[in-house]
């Protein structure tokens, strides 16, 4: 890749990859009363998606969204999502990137397609939750829970509810930018006109 | 004391990876018990009473409520909640709190300086520390958005009237404000001659001293131990 990048480039790639972290935490903060687990990531998406929205129109050249993605990867590694995360979104994101290229980085359907793709890497947010399932539940049952009471409780998050729940995510994600298009659209024409 | 900001990064990601989804914790508890101290004690010796009495109060009240569940026998699903959130809790704030210390003592330009000697790309430079420097920032135009929003009369009350206007009101000035502060910051840069790619000179004296090798040699001893407890000693 070559170094195209400008310092305003970096900064608003800083200040953006902020917003949509803290859009994206405050999306998680439901997932705090287990029986919304499945809908987090729709939050995430509902939520974050405006954020990139406004971020697209800062978005001249390829390479951003990825650096975007490899910090939020950071991040939520080092906030215990475990490593893989880290190379699921820089996956998710190339893909991301090809959709971006794809609508030379001005055309809104596919930026808001790229969005949606780049959201799916909730999936990898999802898997230690999926990989300690089993512990916890063992964990439960030796404290002396009943084995149908733990059942039921998993019975929230199915193990085949990974892939579902992330397309879910995926929906929230497209309809949160449609939902920042309108936003910008009302609050910042002079900035921001329909393309 | 004076820590590098790599060993607090090293010891951030170390203590998130073992405390959630560690093994040590049925075989080695009180070893647990002592990397979960690590980052209070630290806050103590920097003499951040308030953030290291928060985080106290917060790890009592989860270990209390722990152990009134687990000693009061009672199957409700609200008591199986109350376990996760006490687990979450247990696990997670001690990681938390390393960050929070890992904030609170490093200056910018040590942090820089840190990163750059794991030869980071300055396209990630850049915006990690932007991204730091900005948390600061959000928080305080949010405040003042919802002070002037008080003024206008869009009080508590307003939310149950009409929830989605009241999210509106809040997220769309706060984002164009903090984008024009980005582009701001991004000419306050441009006049301090800071170019992509190029070396830059600094202030910043830090480097790994002894007591950095200390920590990071515990650290790595601690991840031995948890791989070998996991894999090989079973």
């Amino acid at each position: 890749m070559k170094h195209n990048f400008t310092v305003t480039d970096l900064i608003n790639a800083g200040l953006f990859t902020l917003l949509i972290f803290i859009a994206t935490f405050a999306g998680a903060m439901i997932g705090i009363i287990p029986i919304f687990m499945p809908v987090v990531p729709f939050m995430c998406g509902l939520l974050s998606g405006p954020v990139f929205m406004l971020y697209s129109t800062k978005i001249k050249h390829s390479g951003m969204l990825l650096i975007t993605a490899i910090l939020l990867g950071l991040y939520f590694t080092l906030s215990g999502h475990g490593i893989y995360m880290l190379f699921g979104v820089v996956f998710f994101a190339l893909l991301g990137e090809y959709f971006l290229k794809k609508g030379d980085y001005k055309n809104n359907h596919w930026i808001r397609w790229a969005y949606t793709v780049y959201s799916l890497s909730s999936i990898f947010n999802y898997l230690p939750l999926f990989l300690a399932r089993e512990a916890y539940a063992n964990d439960l049952i030796a404290k002396g829970y009943s084995q149908a009471f733990v059942e039921q409780l998993l019975a929230v998050l199915p193990a085949w509810g990974l892939i579902p729940f992330s397309l879910l995510g995926g929906v929230g994600a497209y309809l949160g930018c449609s939902l920042g298009i309108k936003l910008l659209v009302k609050h910042a024409g002079a900035l921001y006109e329909e393309k | 004391m004076d820590l590098d900001f790599r060993t607090k990064l090293v010891m951030t990601s170390v203590m998130s990876l073992v405390l959630l989804i560690g093994n040590l914790q049925e075989r080695y508890f009180p070893l647990v018990i002592a990397i979960s101290l690590v980052p209070y004690l630290l806050l103590l010796i920097e003499r951040a009473y308030r953030d290291f009495f928060r985080g106290f109060v917060w790890l009592s009240l989860a270990w209390l409520s722990q152990w009134y569940v687990m000693t009061h026998q009672t199957r409700g699903f609200l008591d199986a909640c109350l376990l996760l959130f006490t687990v979450v809790i247990l696990r997670m704030a001690p990681a938390l709190t390393m960050g929070r210390y890992s904030l609170l003592t490093t200056s910018m330009s040590d942090m820089v300086a840190a990163l750059k000697g794991w030869h980071m790309p300055d396209s990630l430079i850049i915006p990690i520390s932007v991204t730091f420097r900005f948390f600061y920032t959000a928080k305080e135009d949010y405040q003042q958005i919802k002070e002037s929003l008080y003024l206008h009369g869009f009080t508590a009350k307003y939310w149950l009237k009409s929830p989605l206007r009241m999210i509106e009101y809040r997220f769309v000035p706060l984002l164009l404000c903090l984008s024009q502060t980005a582009d701001d910051v991004a000419i306050s840069a441009m006049t301090r001659g800071m170019v992509v790619g190029e070396k830059r000179s600094t202030l910043s004296t830090t480097r790994l001293r002894l007591r950095d090798y200390l920590f990071l040699s515990l650290m790595l001893g601690i991840v031995l131990l948890d791989i070998w407890s996991c894999y090989v000693s079973t």
